[in-house]
């Protein structure tokens, strides 16, 4: 416990010394990211008018695509799992994972996911304004990365 | 040099009462209980998952690799345990710097799995400061037992309870203040406040948010084509974020920043759907106002009910009288409304127009203006929108819980209410002559 004003002077500049440390991240050249003492950097880098990304997709016995939601992909939280993905994709290692989706989709009850025969990891590359301004919410290039039947049991 | 430092120890220094310091010991304990309690589960599949997506962070950095899932199980449950007592004040002065040790370690793990969840940092650096200091010395286990014991009777403020929560503010406005940095040294630097910057960010998470399933704000389509919202978000942002340490010494800056700033979060949740609890709920924001001073009010709210209060406008006895503009049919329905919800008949009212409100505005010095609502009540004069909140306070539930405006900062509260009052009879219209209540009422009328 801190008692005296000396002890709290000294913890007050420690503290706020530590949180401005990782300002120095801004002018290095690989930043690194840390908790409790982060330099923020969601937010600040630039962006073009399209973005690609790796995700799931599922299809029906009808051809019907479908989204598959993350938590299919694995546990935590929404951007953890989009990041975990991220990096799966980066390091080709997709198999693995799609087997894992294609299992979770298998045991699921849940429509429409529970109707899928068919499940690719693909990265999709999207035009911001077409997919934000009109219907059309395809992608303008898929690849696909990996695939898995569904086998329900 | 020696005056700079001088009047730097005297504001770091100030004195604060105890209390003001264990409410945000509550209200931080409060948060992380509900943080841990709700994510126990998924703590402990993240704990079982694939080691390969390990990547430590902060405390974590002293692991070679993620712990036994039945030995983070078991700290995770500790941590649990700690939280109460850190609620609780008992034996703070160790159960609060371990518990704010262990909340720092069990996020850097929770953090450690390939994302950094900014939103927790505050809270972190709220628990790590709080931890430390004399934070149980009001509303605690320690303090009820000191007093039982005769070691203390009653707390006053003191430099102890008052540098913590300094810091705190510090703490707080720093890391708003190095996010605004990062934009302004990274790639998109001044462009960010151009706003379209501003909306490819928003439309990447978005769009990341559609294709793998999460909530999406559905106000987002809406607002793309728009970039000149954007614009006004980003300058927002921008003041907000590298102004915050300007606030630091004045207290009412203080409290305006807050209030912004809590704002900006829920304008995230609308544009982004991203939820930021801790700021949204305002409990970041806490230490910036003089929370102890809603606790009197808290206890009226909870406690015995008094009975109503006696009248008698000639002898000066006059309590809790509304004097209200007897023209507007706004005022009108909102008497009508107090009437309604005055379970314990505590209000009288007379219009501002009449004999009785001119005797009363004028005895008690109070604004003979009509755009403005007066409550007289134990000869102490309200106006504008404290006089709405004290008369809201004594209204049956919910609506007493209205009073809680009263930590908006009085000039945004005051600004609202002059808006609303100057467009009353153009939004609402007026009447030609007061009308005279339903005999039901007329003896609540003066």
């Amino acid at each position: 416990m801190i008692k005296t004003k000396a002890a709290a002077s000294i913890f007050s500049v420690i503290m706020i010394m530590a949180i401005l440390w990782p300002v120095r991240q801004n002018w290095v050249e690989n930043p690194q990211d840390e908790f409790p003492f982060s330099y923020y950097p969601m937010f600040s880098h630039k962006r073009k008018a399209t973005h690609s990304l790796p995700y799931f997709v599922g299809y029906d016995i009808s051809g019907k695509r479908h989204y598959i939601p993350y938590k299919y992909a694995g546990p935590g939280g929404f951007n953890q799992v989009r990041r975990q993905i991220n990096k799966r994709a980066r390091q080709g290692d997709v198999e693995e994972l799609t087997k894992k989706v294609a299992t979770r989709l298998a045991r699921t009850n849940k429509a429409p996911y529970n109707e899928l025969v068919r499940v690719e990891m693909v990265r999709g590359r999207y035009n911001l304004d077409d997919f934000f301004m009109s219907e059309n919410k395809l992608p303008i290039k898929e690849t696909v990365y990996s695939y898995q039947n569904i086998e329900k049991k | 040099m020696k005056t700079l430092l001088t009047k730097l120890k005297n504001f770091w220094f100030s004195p604060a009462p105890a209390e003001r310091l264990a409410i945000l010991r509550i209200a931080s304990g409060g948060f992380s209980l509900w943080y841990l309690l709700t994510r126990f589960d998924m703590m402990q599949r993240i704990a079982r998952s694939d080691s390969a997506m390990f990547e430590t962070v902060g405390l974590s950095n002293l692991l070679n690799g993620p712990l036994p899932p039945d030995l983070f199980t078991l700290i995770f449950s500790l941590g649990i345990a700690l939280n109460i007592t850190y609620i609780m004040g008992w034996k703070f002065t160790w159960t609060g710097p371990l518990f704010a040790i262990l909340l720092l370690f069990l996020l850097s793990y929770r953090n450690s799995w390939s994302m950094i969840y900014h939103g927790r940092i505050a809270l972190v650096l709220h628990v790590l400061v709080i931890g430390f200091v004399a934070a149980a010395d009001a509303y605690s286990w320690d303090a009820w037992w000191k007093k039982r014991k005769g070691m203390i009777s009653s707390t006053v403020s003191h430099w102890r309870y008052g540098w913590p929560i300094k810091l705190v503010c510090a703490a707080t406005v720093f890391t708003y203040f190095l996010a605004g940095l990062a934009k302004v040294f990274g790639e998109l630097a001044w462009d960010w406040v151009s706003g379209s910057a501003m909306r490819s960010q928003v439309a990447i998470d978005t769009l990341r948010k559609m294709v793998l399933g999460e909530n999406f704000s559905p106000l987002f389509e809406w607002i793309y084509p728009h970039t000149e919202l954007f614009l006004f978000m980003g300058i927002l942002t921008f003041v907000l974020e590298l102004g915050g340490p300007l606030v630091l010494g004045n207290k009412r800056a203080g409290m305006i920043w807050a209030f912004l700033t809590w704002t900006m979060h829920w304008g995230i949740f609308f544009v982004m759907g991203i939820r930021f609890r801790y700021q949204m709920s305002g409990l970041i924001f806490l230490p910036f106002f003089d929370t102890e001073k809603a606790i009197p009010y808290l206890k009226r709210l909870f406690g015995k009910k008094q009975k109503s209060d006696t009248l008698d406008v000639e002898s000066g006895q006059t309590e809790s009288v509304v004097l209200f503009d007897g023209v507007c049919n706004f005022c009108d329905r909102t008497v009508r409304f107090i009437l309604d919800h005055d379970h314990r008949k505590h209000f009288h009212f007379a219009s501002q127009q009449s004999e009785t409100g001119q005797k009363l505005l004028k005895k008690y010095k109070a604004p003979a203006d009509t755009s403005t609502i007066v409550l007289i009540e134990n000869k102490k004069v309200y106006t504008r929108s404290t006089a709405i909140l004290q008369i809201a306070g004594k209204l049956k539930a919910p609506w007493n819980w209205m009073y809680l405006f009263i930590l908006i900062p009085k000039p945004i509260r005051e600004a609202a209410y002059r808006l609303f009052a100057k467009y009353r009879y153009r939004w609402f219209g007026m009447k030609n002559v007061c009308e005279i209540p339903d005999p039901g009422i007329q003896a609540r009328f003066l």
